[in-house]
């Protein structure tokens, strides 16, 4: 009889199960998730189970098109069967791990034959040439931008990082030659929505920037022509921009005469750079105009080439001016402040999955000043509105140190007037314990209860304590105490402890 | 207030914007225009009902689905989809199978696309990562190929 039972999921609609299959072909999402079995794996494994899944998955070209993945489908005559199967449906094409340093000319002639022949159905496209070696680049580079250069009618995810100077020596570093007046997507991509890219010129009047929702752009920045191409993105969601030049090789850079550009859709403005290239950021900062509330994170290296710590400190300090007016700091629900022994400083407003950050990470400890920028920084956040937050994250981990003027941090710490939850370090216990009973006294004046986001090390646990002590000695009515795990829980005997 | 009839017999006064939800409900009520008639939902039973009504109810402040969430989106657009599911979600979709693919079998007859996705993700997860063998298990499905077949699929499995 058992050729009469029927499993559960039979009861699906051959369209519904498709569906099932389809999203389990994200490439993307192997690439965002490490450990994560390829999606090509995934399909051909569903295509083994029973007869009626392996008929509906290769009868679906959309599928197989998905999953032309060079990193995974390595055996070439499987590879193209893969790609037999997926007809003449749109394709995602991912190139990985199969162009590193030990690629052959072989794998390369393998993806450019198939970009040559199959250019118009590719949706998605991922190639990582960064430690591709450099001279075999060279033995396809013209046929590679041939291609890049054709009208892409149906691509819409665009990923392409050129080699970097593999090959080359420190005096002679090896650099990719770009070919002149490159016309990226022969000016026609009406489909593209993400386009990320490294050091790779493009047009600031292209056309394709028209539905781009994504923009990534990595390596020396042009400011001018991103602002004037940004002009040309009304629908732009997340703009990324990650440059690592010094400022010896920063080009020139004018934007005064150039209007304020508007961008009512861009809800994300990512940043990493150093702070010797900061004040041409600034300047297209200022030019730029986001949505409101809008999420910045802005992390800025400091000290590597570092001439004058103030003339750094003031940049800093216009950076956080901006991050504050982007993200509308004066109405964050929540707003955490860390500043760390190492010189590095944290602002966190709102969530922490999706909240606005600004990070200054200290690169060279040599340099006088590094300790008091998150001190300096403290006058720039004071701001009325966050008497009425409830939590406040602060951690203060300064070991020793002491600050050249305590009192910007003691005013700030002084405004959280409706705070009842504090999250904090153990480290951080050191820095609250030593301040003057009346001031602790003023310090958060609602609390009533203190998290701390670590347990403590043994020789912590002291100035844990001494901390909680003095709030409940300075009139604080704390209940509750949590930790991330239960083994201190004993030592606050007469509070609510929690183990969080 | 709109009043919808599940296949069993039970009424349910819903709000208007969460039985708008579903494509089908809307269009009917366009169809009818102001009207107290019950709607009737001939493939739903009340029991699934509920689970689907918890859904909507849930999530009825969401953001309509865009035109890019059709089946021809973008990876890039899965992925975005693929990591927007809540806790809430998974603890809703943490079912036995045959409810779960109840609710699917409703969100498809409601059409409502967010539920049939969400839907589908719990069941495309239960697929990933696992061995052909370990799928067939998951869902008592019988390996029913022939020999010929089974010596194909052998064959993949080696160059793959």
């Amino acid at each position: 009889m058992s050729h009469m039972y029927k499993p559960l999921i039979s009861v699906l609609p051959q369209d519904v199960l498709h569906h099932v299959f389809w999203l389990n072909t994200d490439m993307l999402e192997d690439r965002g998730a490490k450990g994560s079995p390829p999606s090509a794996l995934t399909l051909i494994r569903s295509s083994h189970v029973c007869s009626s899944w392996r008929q509906l998955i290769l009868s679906s070209p959309s599928l197989w098109g998905q999953v032309i993945d060079f990193d995974y489908l390595k055996d070439r005559d499987f590879r193209n069967e893969v790609i037999r199967r997926s007809r003449q449906s749109q394709v995602s094409i991912m190139a990985w791990d199969s162009l590193s340093t030990n690629a052959q000319a072989a794998d390369l002639e393998d993806i450019v034959t198939f970009l040559e022949q199959h250019w118009d159905r590719v949706q998605n496209l991922e190639l990582y040439l960064r430690s591709c070696d450099i001279r075999l680049w060279q033995m396809f580079e013209d046929r590679i931008w041939e291609v890049l250069q054709r009208p892409a009618h149906s691509l819409a995810v665009f990923f392409f990082s050129p080699p970097s100077d593999v090959g080359g020596t420190a005096n002679q570093p090896l650099q990719i030659q770009f070919p002149p007046a490159l016309n990226l997507f022969g000016n026609r991509a009406p489909q593209l929505r993400r386009f990320e890219a490294e050091i790779i010129p493009f047009s600031p009047r292209a056309h394709w920037h028209r539905n781009i929702r994504e923009f990534y752009l990595t390596g020396t920045l042009l400011l001018c022509d991103l602002l004037l191409a940004l002009q040309k993105m009304p629908l732009l969601e997340r703009l990324h921009l990650d440059d690592c030049s010094h400022e010896a090789n920063l080009p020139e850079v004018d934007l005064s005469t150039l209007p304020v550009v508007e961008v009512p859709s861009l809800k994300s403005v990512e940043m990493w750079i150093g702070v010797e290239i900061a004040t041409p950021y600034i300047s297209f900062l200022k030019h730029l105009k986001p949505r409101a509330f809008c999420l910045p994170v802005f992390c800025i290296a400091t000290g590597k080439q570092t001439s004058s710590d103030e003339r750094n400190l003031s940049k800093l300090d216009e950076f956080l001016g901006i991050f504050s007016a982007y993200c509308g700091l004066d109405l964050a629900p929540t707003i955490g402040v860390h500043v760390l022994k190492d010189g590095n400083f944290r602002l966190q407003a709102g969530g922490s999955s999706d909240g606005a950050w600004f990070e200054v990470n200290n690169m060279n400890p040599e340099v006088p000043l590094y300790r008091h920028y998150g001190e300096a920084f403290f006058p720039t956040l004071r701001r009325s509105a966050f008497r009425f937050i409830k939590e406040v994250s602060l951690a203060i981990e300064v070991g020793d140190f002491v600050f050249q003027d305590q009192h910007q941090i003691i005013d700030f710490i002084q405004q959280f007037r409706s705070a009842t939850s504090l999250r904090t370090s153990p480290k951080s216990a050191a820095f609250f314990k030593q301040l003057p009973p009346d001031v602790l006294a003023n310090a958060f004046p609602s609390l009533d209860t203190i998290k701390f986001t670590a347990s403590p090390e043994v020789d912590e646990i002291p100035s844990v304590q001494a901390f909680v002590r003095a709030m409940r000695d300075t009139g604080h009515q704390i209940e509750t105490v949590s930790f991330p795990s239960p083994e201190y829980l004993k030592e606050f005997v007469g509070l609510r402890p929690v183990f969080e | 207030m709109v009043i919808l009839i599940t296949s069993d017999n039970v009424k349910y006064v819903v709000e208007k914007d969460v039985a708008e939800l579903s494509v089908l409900v809307k269009n009917m009520l366009e169809d009818i225009g102001p009207s107290d008639e019950p709607i009737p939902l001939h493939n739903v039973t009340s029991t699934v009902f509920n689970k689907v009504l918890e859904y909507c109810i849930y999530h009825r402040n969401d953001p309509p689905p865009s035109d890019d969430d059709e089946g021809c989106a973008s990876p890039l657009h899965k992925y975005l989809a693929s990591h927007i599911c809540s806790e809430w979600d998974q603890r809703f979709f943490d079912v036995d199978q045959a409810l779960l693919f109840d609710i699917i079998l409703a969100a498809n007859y409601l059409d409502i696309k967010t539920l049939l996705d969400d839907a589908c993700k719990a069941v495309a997860h239960l697929i990933q990562g696992k061995s052909t063998e370990e799928i067939r298990g998951i869902f008592n499905i019988v390996n029913d190929f022939t020999p010929e077949e089974e010596a194909r699929v052998k064959k993949e499995n080696v160059s793959s």
